[in-house]
């Protein structure tokens, strides 16, 4: 009956030839986020939320916990989000807001306030060493790992999806999308490929 | 490039990935009785600031990490952060300030 | 001179000349239009003097012919612009710029040519241009100094030519971190480098040069009994195996910033433009975060001053000696060694042994004993000890050398008897100045040493430490020792275990004397002045110059350095500082260490204008953000206005109309019809908690708490100074859920805004705070037809007058969309601004668009906007705001509480200060010639004398109002409320436009229009 459809945030724009590139970036924005607070001491309001969620949420820094395909990633000591598949979202908001109800909390559906951009690839810490200035090799940087960084002038959050190879989920406020788009093709150009921390050829002496 | 660590989420980061809020432990008079301020007194508050040589404190906010602010202890001539410590704890007294606290 | 080759035979040192070259291939190069040829391995440098090229520049100001000195980034005269066109950079020390086929290299600083220099006349008056002359010249008469002095000052000044197009080259910047980060890929650095991965360090090493080994090839000696060459080989190839190391070659550490920051640059693609067309950037900058740094920059060899020292073919010795051995090449054939040190005597060796002849070897001292002494006295060649060179015997229009006067050195200061000895190259070495720039750039302190003469790294509150030469360690087995320590300790500082130190590798050396500084050779004559004892050869400054200096009283080294501009070019003083502070010292009858150096900044050698900006060009100059709608606009023919990072449309003209014509036309389209306007850039904010409405009655001036659910208020947020900053409008969604309207410009700083007061001042209230600016898009549809568009779209809600009032809030749904529709109105028409999730704001727009054409629709931009709130006496953030106006000033006290007993801003209002009557207050203005638009920011006068009244106000706001058919205007106007009426004036260059003082509100002054 709706005739409104949805449009992502990058449909806009021609996507680069993929063997331009030195890793894969696709855009996964179509999906649910909801943005959820609850403050910092409140064992008890996580407690319901995590009974809902099949898991509790994760109280270490930058972590992230999951089950199925519903992941809560921490963006603050009182704050995270949730990830789900786009059609769970209306079921899954009111499971919590249910849960909730009672408690001092914030729920509020952010699912197309930002765009999330799926890089993939051997090259992508390399890469990504142009664009955020974060330490892209330290050891914390594993699968879970969830961290607000800059990319390159803009706010951004990233996600270790997986490593060997590395897949990371990066991100962005939507207006910026186009941007980070256009500053990560342009930092994986094949034709400027860095190797970093990699055995390399010596210089001569 | 200062570095900086948030004692809320304990990240460490660069200054570009924090926010400066300038002089902690201001003490804002109308929160408490706000109709006994003098203009003399709003004054002071709105516009007079230290601008030590040395030890200073002040607010600083985690924008990339956890969006809190807190405080810290940071030297002005060599730029070395001495402590930070969450808003909720006490101010360090810097006359006898020694490292190990806080 | 002999007219014998300069490139040596392959046979040539033991069939060792010219190591680095590959002598099997020739690749051909342009010099000044010339065609000359090299061998790959060669530098621009090594060519040019296998080439028998001795002058490569002008100096700056006197224009002497100059030629190459050094053998690396030490080097002050040999720059040239390299490349063609768009490409071309100059000022490239052609001892860094590694020759390939078809390399383009001038000569720069002459005119013209480098062999006919009209420059040169300066130096007939360099009696005209001493020290300081910038300051006592070009002062008078003033009327000269913009059509005369400045273009003649502008077109002397400089080095090489900028380039005029725009560069089609690419740079990039990189952030990396690790555990150790060495400075330097000498020996030194490649010691401490292997000690610290060792230790388990992640490490990065680094060096200028596209070769790793410094200066150590050229030392002689063994390391772990094999050649030292050899040992580096193999040291580094460990390195570069290594995942946790980064080896860069051609990267100059240029800073070291606070917390161990440093920046390196990376000439990726200046040796090879074949690079570039493969896509890679032509230059890198790499911003490092390093826990431990380890500097191993080594040390730079001192030219020593003596008349006529910058003649062509006076060189330091380890130059030449390098020149010899890596690239087989020789700049003369009759040589003369001047030296205070015993490692110039290894230059002797060299040369014998590459078949050059050593004519003499002047040594200051009064003797000098050790191997490399001996070693040189057997082959014969004659030592005069205790003696100076007094004076060259210059070729014609002194492009090169004949020979020097060689004299003893007497404690008068007076030359005494004179020899001539011909020769066409001089080695000279006045010892060595440890490169301690990194180590000074953040808190580092430097101790002088008698020893060295010269200074070495002190204390420093920074975790780095200094191995080697950089040191003033100068020996290779200690340089071992300490590299192969410190690289360790780093390594264990920074990861904070590391295993036990390990061993140094043994090393052999010859063992070196004493040295004794001199900083100033007597000459014959009127040159024992010192105007031709040359310190700063790229700035042209000399002894004498640093003497006049002192003697007109500038006695701190950070004035002398000033006043003769010494140590200010691009070499930055790398040969010239110390041995000015010798000069400064005797002047001033102080030791050196009590003269003290200049500050010590980044970068240590020039980094391009492209490493700086990397990435940040072109579209990514900036963060540009795209609305939701942003794709229909660009479709649609909008024209922007930069709003922030945002590009909003201004207007949407159509086929042949100007920006005036479309303004006046979607003004009259919104009054008379229906309008469409993409608002999705304001700030949305949700604040909810049991507290969320006390929170912002502190954080408003009226009152949100009373606010009630399905409702909407305008309101006005002042910082604590009393000022106002931003406005919108608060809607109230649920008991505890408010949502927060800002403009555009002020999203992400109210949000911030709030968190700031919440967490610090107020942390105990129960709130949390949501940012959403972009989860929606949102639009206006504003017009008397607003209500029957909407009411044609398929919806839940109820539009009619009754069910949906001005400033209602409702939620539903349009056409299937879920929406949020605000019944409020910029424009002052009947107006509803719909928002919906932002994936679904392009589709719900273009079925507003469809559903809109049969009542005549159409798009409007932000200056029709403009124009209409304008019209209807609305305030502007921006406009009638600028950080120093009040609410009460616009006329705004009734959203401004009495009530509450405490807000932000409120105690301030009530300041002297802020409640003066004679304040600049918020009115509008009718010029009295309707069709005249005053300019944006024009100052009004009372009274018609421009030239002695003082400005009472200015213009705010101002347009062509299609509405009225006449130009309305706001201005801030001291007193303006009480003025009503009166007219005052408006200076406009030399007019003077009179204006009326009106009420804002020009238009519906009842507001009627918005409540059908």
């Amino acid at each position: 009956m709706s005739d409104i459809a949805w449009t992502g945030p990058l449909a806009h724009r021609d996507p680069a030839a993929s063997d331009a590139l030195d890793i894969e970036i696709a855009d996964r924005s179509d999906i649910s986020v909801l943005d959820l607070r609850i403050g910092s001491k409140d064992t008890k309001a996580r407690a319901a939320a995590s009974k809902v969620l099949g898991f509790d949420l994760p109280t270490d820094p930058r972590s992230s916990a999951s089950a199925s395909d519903v992941a809560a990633y921490w963006f603050s000591i009182d704050q995270w989000l949730i990830i789900a598949p786009r059609e769970g979202l209306v079921a899954l908001e009111q499971a919590l807001a249910e849960a909730l109800g009672s408690h001092r909390h914030a729920l509020t559906d952010v699912s197309d306030m930002r765009a999330i951009l799926r890089v993939q690839g051997e090259s992508c810490r390399a890469v990504l060493s142009k664009c955020i200035p974060i330490d892209m090799y330290a050891d914390e940087i594993a699968p879970g790992y969830v961290r607000r960084v800059t990319l390159g002038e803009i706010a951004a959050a990233m996600i270790c999806v997986a490593d060997d190879p590395d897949v990371f989920d990066l991100l962005v406020f939507r207006s910026y999308a186009d941007y980070a788009m256009t500053w990560l093709e342009e930092a994986a150009d094949a034709g400027r490929s860095l190797s970093l921390f990699r055995p390399d050829t010596p210089p001569a002496v | 490039m200062l570095v900086l660590h948030c004692p809320v989420c304990g990240i460490e980061g660069e200054e570009a990935d924090f926010h400066c809020g300038g002089e902690a432990h201001l003490v804002r008079p109308q929160s408490h009785d706000p109709e006994n301020v003098s203009d003399e007194v709003l004054r002071d508050y709105l516009y007079l600031r230290q601008n030590p040589r040395g030890l200073h404190c002040e607010m600083w906010q985690c924008t990339r990490g956890c969006g809190k602010w807190f405080n810290a202890v940071r030297d002005t001539v060599t730029m070395e952060f001495k402590a930070f410590y969450r808003m909720d704890q006490k101010a360090p007294d810097l006359a006898n300030f020694d490292e190990g606290q806080s | 001179m002999s007219g014998l080759p300069h490139r040596l035979p392959e046979a040539a040192l033991g069939g060792r000349a010219g190591r680095l070259i590959d002598r099997s291939q020739t690749l051909s190069f342009t010099f000044d239009g010339k065609t000359l040829t090299g061998h790959p391995g060669d530098t621009l440098a090594s060519a040019l003097l296998a080439n028998g090229v001795r002058v490569v520049g002008r100096s700056f100001k006197y224009h002497r012919p100059r030629g190459l000195i050094g053998i690396g980034s030490e080097e002050p005269n040999g720059l040239f612009a390299i490349g063609d066109g768009a490409r071309m950079e100059p000022n490239i020390r052609a001892t860094q710029a590694e020759l390939y086929d078809g390399l383009t290299a001038q000569s720069q600083n002459r005119w013209p040519s480098l062999d006919f220099d009209v420059g040169a006349l300066n130096a007939r008056f360099s009696r005209l241009f001493p020290a300081g002359f910038y300051y006592k010249t070009f002062m008078w008469p003033r009327v000269f100094w913009k059509h005369i002095y400045e273009p003649f000052i502008r077109r002397a000044a400089g080095l090489g030519p900028p380039p005029q197009d725009a560069d089609p080259d690419s740079y990039e910047q990189v952030h990396v971190h690790c555990d150790v980060l060495v400075v330097g890929g000498g020996v030194a650095g490649i010691a401490a480098a292997k000690a610290a991965m060792d230790a388990g360090a992640r490490v990065i090493i680094a060096d200028e040069s596209a070769r790793f080994g410094g200066i150590t090839d050229l030392e002689g000696g063994t390391i772990d009994d094999i050649d030292p060459v050899e040992w580096m080989r193999a040291t580094v190839a460990e390195l570069a195996a290594n995942e946790r190391v980064q080896v860069l070659k051609r990267t100059t550490v240029s800073g070291h910033y606070d917390h161990n920051y440093a920046v390196m640059m990376e000439r990726v693609a200046d040796h090879n433009p074949a690079l570039i067309a493969a896509g890679a950037p032509r230059h890198r900058l790499w911003k490092v975060r390093a826990g431990e740094v380890v500097l191993a920059s080594g040390a730079i060899e001192r030219p020593l001053a003596f008349a006529d020292n910058d003649t062509p073919g006076i060189m330091l010795s380890s130059a030449v000696r390098g020149y010899v051995a890596r690239y087989g090449v020789t700049p003369g054939h009759d040589a003369v060694i001047i030296t205070n040190n015993d490692d110039a005597y290894r230059t002797a060796q060299t040369l014998f042994e590459a078949g050059v002849n050593v004519a003499r070897i002047i040594d200051t001292r009064p003797d000098a004993q050790g191997t490399l002494v001996d070693r040189v006295k057997a082959f014969g060649t004659r030592l005069t000890f205790s003696s100076g060179i007094a004076g060259v015997v210059r070729e014609a229009g002194g492009k090169g050398l004949r020979a020097i006067k060689v004299a003893p050195l007497r404690r008068s200061g007076r030359v005494g008897d004179v020899e001539t000895i011909p020769c066409d190259l001089v080695c000279m070495s006045g010892g060595w100045n440890p490169a301690v720039h990194l180590f000074c750039h953040v808190t580092g302190k430097l101790d002088f040493s008698e020893d060295l003469a010269s200074f070495v790294p002190g204390t420093t509150n920074e975790r780095l430490r200094v191995v080697g030469a950089a040191n003033g360690t100068f020996d290779l087995p200690s340089i071992l020792k300490e590299a192969t320590a410190g690289g360790h300790a780093a390594a264990k500082a920074a990861i904070g275990k590391a295993g036990r130190a390990p061993k140094a590798p043994t090393a052999r050396a010859d063992s070196e004397g004493p040295m004794e500084p001199v900083w100033f050779m007597p000459a014959e004559g009127a040159k024992n002045e010192g105007n031709k004892h040359f310190l700063d050869f790229q700035n042209d400054v000399t002894a004498a110059d640093v003497e006049l200096a002192v003697r007109e009283g500038y006695r701190s080294v950070e004035h002398v350095k000033r006043y003769t501009t010494l140590g200010m070019a691009t070499d930055q003083g790398k040969t010239s500082n110390i041995n000015a502070l010798g000069i400064v010292a005797d002047a001033l009858e102080i030791s050196i260490p009590q003269v003290g150096t200049t500050r010590f900044r980044p970068p240590y050698t020039p980094i391009s204008f492209g490493a700086f900006v990397g990435q940040k060009r072109g579209a990514l100059f900036q963060p540009i953000r795209r609305t939701p709608i942003q794709s229909w606009h660009e479709v649609n023919g909008a024209d922007y206005e930069p709003v922030g990072q945002w590009r909003r449309p201004y207007c949407f003209p159509r086929a042949s109309e100007t920006r005036e014509q479309a303004v006046i036309r979607e003004v009259l389209a919104v009054r008379t019809k229906v309008g469409l306007l993409d608002a999705s850039t304001l700030g949305k904010i949700e604040v909810s908690g049991p507290d969320a409405g006390k929170f912002l009655d502190l954080m408003y001036t009226n009152v949100m708490s009373s606010l009630k659910v399905g409702r909407c208020r305008y309101g006005l947020l002042m910082n604590d100074q009393g000022f106002l900053f931003d406005d919108g409008v608060v809607a109230r969604l649920d008991d505890d859920r408010f949502l927060v309207h800002t403009t555009s410009g002020n999203a992400d700083h109210t949000a911030a805004w709030f968190e700031l007061w919440h967490q610090t001042e107020w942390p105990k209230l129960n709130l949390f705070i949501t940012p959403v600016t972009e989860q929606w898009a949102q639009f206006a549809i504003a017009g008397p037809k607003a209500r029957q568009v909407l009411q044609s779209l398929d919806s839940d809600l109820d539009f009619s007058a009754d069910a949906f009032k001005f400033m209602d809030y409702q939620a539903g749904h349009l056409n299937g969309a879920p929406v949020r529709v605000f019944r409020i109105s910029f424009s002052g028409e009947l107006s509803y601004e719909v928002a919906t999730p932002a994936g679904r704001g392009l589709a719900l727009w273009q079925a507003v668009i469809d559903a809109g054409t049969v009542h005549g629709l159409e798009p409007y931009g932000t200056e029709a906007l403009h124009v209409m709130r304008a019209e209807k006496g609305f305030i502007m953030i921006g406009d009638e705001t600028d950080g120093t106006v009040t609410p009460l000033d616009l006329g705004l006290s009734w959203a401004v509480s009495k009530k509450k007993a405490d807000y932000v801003g409120k105690r301030a209002l009530q300041t002297p200060a802020l409640q003066r009557p004679d304040r600049r207050q918020f009115v509008g203005i009718e010029t009295d010639d309707p069709t005249f638009v005053l300019p944006d920011g024009v100052q009004a006068i009372d009274g018609t004398d421009a030239s002695a009244a003082e400005p009472i106000g200015y213009v705010s706001s101002t347009y062509y109002s299609p509405t009225l058919d006449r130009s309305i205007a706001f201005a801030l106007i001291e007193r303006g409320s009480e003025r009503m009426g009166e007219t005052v004036h408006f200076p406009i260059d030399d007019r003077l436009v009179a204006g009326k003082i009106v009420d804002p509100v020009f238009y519906d002054k009842e507001g009627e229009r918005q409540n059908v």
